[in-house]
């Protein structure tokens, strides 16, 4: 009788144990966390989104962006940004560019300019008034769009691309 | 050792065509519009088949489109971009196609060049093109370098256009 009962509290503990495991482990629990880079021109329109003070001499930008779960459409974003001056012959900036840093918000939506049924990213960082809009090309690539939802038109140099490297 | 970085640091520069010393030659035809771009070497290299070396790690571009005059439609293009030691682009024939692998209705720019694989554009609207990998999946650039074209401003556009004359 007593080994019964020690046989029925292993077996309680043990469903227990898995119900437990379940909670806390499930796919849809776990918040993944997708990482997004490129460099792209630092024309008017993304400093003045950036809220950059006008005139700030820079020729370029490199992104850093982390998007979590985005398999749920919406969720926390953090995005590093160095702006400047590019340093000739090198991918880099003069004196290492200027650092900002951005945290937030974003959702998915429906629809751009071209292509109603396009999926775009609205983030909206603490730091900014204005949202920030991307488009989704495919999984791994996204491209910067006007308030108007139009791509933002690239350089020679550079596009408003951002490449899924995580 | 002198030797060995001035013959690397000159052969780099046979396989990047400056666009910024590309001039256009003339043609009779509607331009559709000219898109310049930086993207990263070895992967465009290779679909392509140019050959390349490992110290490539960017490709100037400049693709001018022209349509024709009467329907519309493509009518020819000029690529610079990959070893041309003239800075004579490559010209050729494009046309218009659909379907990529993330998007069926995607409109394609398929630029035929000559005894190789086709060079595939995806238009993302009128002013930006994505290159594609044979696959029809867009490339995946870097923190440096992406895979797209950007249409030139009309000024600039024009500026080009009267180096050609």
């Amino acid at each position: 009788m007593v080994s019964g009962k020690i046989i029925v509290n292993l077996l309680l503990c043990a469903f227990l144990g898995l119900c437990a495991c379940g909670q806390t482990n499930t796919p849809q629990q776990v918040a993944t966390t997708d990482l997004f880079v490129g460099s792209t021109p630092s024309d008017s329109l993304i400093m003045a989104m950036l809220q950059i003070p006008p005139g700030t001499k820079s020729t370029f930008m490199k992104w850093e962006l982390h998007l979590q779960n985005r398999k749920a459409g919406k969720g926390q974003f953090e995005a590093i940004v160095f702006y400047g001056v590019d340093k000739p012959g090198t991918n880099g900036f003069m004196d290492g560019g200027t650092r900002l840093a951005l945290t937030g918000t974003y959702t998915l939506q429906n629809g751009a300019a071209a292509n109603a049924k396009a999926k775009v990213y609205h983030l909206q960082a603490a730091q900014l008034s204005a949202l920030l809009l991307l488009i989704e090309m495919d999984n791994n690539i996204l491209h910067f769009l006007t308030p108007d939802k139009h791509f933002i038109v690239g350089n020679g140099g550079f596009g408003y691309v951002l490449n899924r490297i995580q | 050792m002198k030797y060995y970085i001035l013959f690397i640091f000159l052969s780099g520069g046979l396989l990047i065509a400056s666009p910024c010393t590309a001039q256009l030659i003339p043609q009779k035809k509607p331009l559709m519009g000219i898109f310049d771009g930086r993207s990263p070497c070895q992967e465009l290299a290779r679909m392509i088949q140019e050959k390349t070396i490992p110290e490539c790690d960017k490709i100037k571009w400049r693709l001018a489109l022209y349509r024709d005059s009467v329907t519309g439609k493509p009518n020819g293009y000029q690529l610079w971009g990959l070893i041309y030691r003239n800075e004579r682009p490559r010209e050729g024939q494009w046309q218009i196609t659909r379907g990529t692998k993330a998007d069926p209705d995607a409109t394609v720019y398929q630029l035929d060049l000559e005894g190789k694989p086709s060079l595939l554009l995806q238009q993302g609207d009128d002013n930006v093109l994505f290159f594609l990998d044979a696959d029809r999946n867009l490339f995946v650039g870097n923190r440096d370098f992406s895979y797209t074209l950007n249409r030139v401003s009309k000024a600039d556009e024009l500026r080009i256009m009267s180096m050609a004359k």
